[in-house]
């Protein structure tokens, strides 16, 4: 399956911060949102995107363009197991980013309606807190100190499930 | 520098997302005191799995010493239950499913039990099951878990699953009305022809009803429910009736595989017009025809080796067979039939969805044991009969055959 070829169709997506982003109409329809906005012809040339910056949308671009030139699992049976390693190597490697701009891809993702974009930033958060400390997961989520239960209500909880704590 | 939770800013859809990954109750007690937030939002979650024997895998694989007793441990799994139940009970949020598979030690731990499931009852739960697995290895005197009465007064249930319990006793002297309740699903619990006829009368929207293994049963009896469409039994040795009016009805499963007296339980569903769709497992054939005047779909099991195999059946469209039963033994009469197939395969087991039904009359034959030699001509012979097949898929285990020389 070929995304490149000359006939098909741009789409040019606007940051909040009014930079453009030129892509195959194949790689925007990655995103449910915008493939209905053309289905139902309600998407102009240019679709402004106010509430995802530059940073995260090139990102999200990257992520769309490499799941929409992988070859899809319903497209044949025997689908190539190297293209599925391969796609996986992608995936991993693109989720090593820093909480903020996962968080930021989250948002993005869910607006755009990405499905299996939101599934990975997901996994990926649920892998960073699986098996840690309250203190560590705090420190990975950035929560505000102010937030905490009080003293007594965290002893309370952690002495009922003593075992979750050892 | 920005001080904000950077994940409870998310929506809530894919905050419960990312939970549905932690699936350790050690890793959601955790999150449950990370801040008043998730404290509150662990809370909220509506569908409960409590389930003992993956809570002691946890717990053990994350370094609780093995040395810990075992009563040490029941303790910790009933105070999580407790924990998650309470909590979330001081939400203003209705549950959707508890699921509780576990064993008890002495009545304390009954109490916590009964305690929860009351609370979730009142909370409004629609799928329920409650699994008291004896494992009476570690229990004396192993006893059967008696569900609370409250569960008596359960107008939001959709579905429900009681495995190894004993239902109240006065199950049939109140009215009981689930009047929700779509499913049913009732396993190793004592059960008489009363409390099934009780079932039914207070369930009128009941689509499902699945009883598997209930001593003391009888007799299986349904009358007049407009709503049943799929009942699934497996009976014990002493079942001898089965008696079903329901003109919904479509699809019967039926396993009888321990039946040592040699007769098979004798049945009444020829009101069921919509009754297309039958699975039978057992030793013996019963009369097909006879009682399943309108079977479009057979699906029968029959392990043993029977002497001979007839059905006669001019509804008939697709018919799998299960059996050692010698195809030269096989006498078929079903002139609407599409799709005739022959497996000896015991790992076999019953389609619940629906057979492709080939355009034309097909016959496949899959043959796992070794074939004799003459199996080509009885193939041929069966083939000749009445049935016209057109299409034939064989599958045949060949392996050279040596005539020992004396």
């Amino acid at each position: 399956m070929s995304t490149s070829s000359s006939s098909s169709k741009k789409i040019v997506l606007k940051s909040a911060d009014n930079e453009t982003f030129e892509i195959d109409e194949i790689v925007a329809l990655e995103s449910q949102a915008i493939k209905n906005m053309i289905e139902d012809e309600c998407a102009d040339n240019v679709i402004p995107l106010g509430n995802i910056d530059s940073k995260t949308l090139s990102k999200i671009i990257e992520y769309c363009k490499k799941h929409a030139e992988s070859p899809k699992k319903d497209d044949n049976a025997d689908i190539d197991e190297k293209a599925v390693e391969d796609l996986k190597s992608f995936d991993a490697e693109f989720a090593k980013v820093d909480m903020p701009l996962i968080q930021d891809i989250l948002m993005a993702a869910n607006f755009l309606n990405i499905d299996n974009l939101i599934g990975l930033m997901c996994r990926t958060i649920a892998d960073r807190i699986k098996g840690k400390t309250p203190e560590e997961i705090r420190k990975i989520l950035n929560i505000n100190k102010n937030d905490l239960l009080s003293p007594e209500q965290e002893a309370k909880a952690r002495e009922e499930n003593s075992w979750a704590f050892d | 520098m920005e001080e904000t939770d950077l994940i409870s800013k998310l929506p809530e859809s894919i905050i419960h997302h990312i939970l549905s990954y932690l699936n350790s109750p050690k890793d959601l007690v955790r999150m449950s005191i990370l801040s008043y937030y998730w404290f509150g939002f662990t809370a909220s979650f509506p569908i409960f799995n409590f389930n003992y024997v993956e809570f002691m895998q946890v717990l053990k694989s994350s370094g609780t010493p093995f040395d810990t007793e075992e009563h040490q441990m029941d303790l910790f799994f009933l105070k999580y239950v407790q924990y998650t139940i309470s909590r979330f009970c001081e939400q203003n949020v209705s549950v959707h499913t508890f699921n509780i598979m576990t064993s008890f030690r002495d009545l304390t731990d009954v109490a916590i039990i009964d305690k929860c499931l009351g609370l979730i009852l009142e909370n409004g739960v629609k799928v329920l099951v409650i699994d008291m697995h004896n494992w009476t290895y570690r229990l004396q005197h192993p006893q059967m878990y008696h569900v609370p009465n409250i569960f008596l007064s359960a107008p939001s249930l959709a579905s429900l699953k009681l495995c190894y319990c004993e239902i109240p006793s006065s199950f049939m002297v109140d009215v009981v009305k689930f009047k929700s309740l779509k499913l049913l699903h009732i396993e190793c619990v004592r059960l008489n022809e009363e409390v099934i006829t009780s079932f039914t009368t207070s369930c009128p929207l009941l689509e499902e009803f699945i009883v598997i293994y209930c001593y003391g049963l009888k007799r299986f009896c349904v009358y007049e429910h407009l709503n049943l469409r799929q009942v699934k039994i497996r009976f014990i040795p002493e079942f001898d009736r089965i008696d079903i009016d329901a003109p919904n009805l479509c699809f019967l499963c039926l396993h009888c595989k321990y039946d040592e007296r040699g007769v098979s339980p004798s049945m009444n569903l020829a009101s069921c017009k919509k009754l297309t769709k039958v699975c039978y497992h057992g030793e013996r054939l019963v009369d097909l025809s006879h009682n399943f005047p309108f079977l479009e779909d057979l699906f029968l099991d029959l392990p043993k080796k029977c002497k001979r195999l007839t059905l006669s059946s001019h509804s008939l469209r697709t018919f799998m067979l299960n059996s050692e039963c010698d195809l030269g033994n096989i006498d078929l009469n079903a002139p609407n039939l599409l799709l005739f197939g022959f497996t000896d395969n015991l790992h076999f087991h019953s389609p619940m969805g629906s057979f492709s039904i080939p355009s034309k009359p097909c016959m496949e034959w899959d043959h796992n044991t070794l074939v004799e030699d003459n199996w080509f001509k009885k193939l041929r012979q069966f083939l000749d009969k009445k049935l016209r097949f057109k299409e034939l898929k064989l599958h045949i285990n060949v392996v050279l055959y040596r005539p020992k020389l004396n």
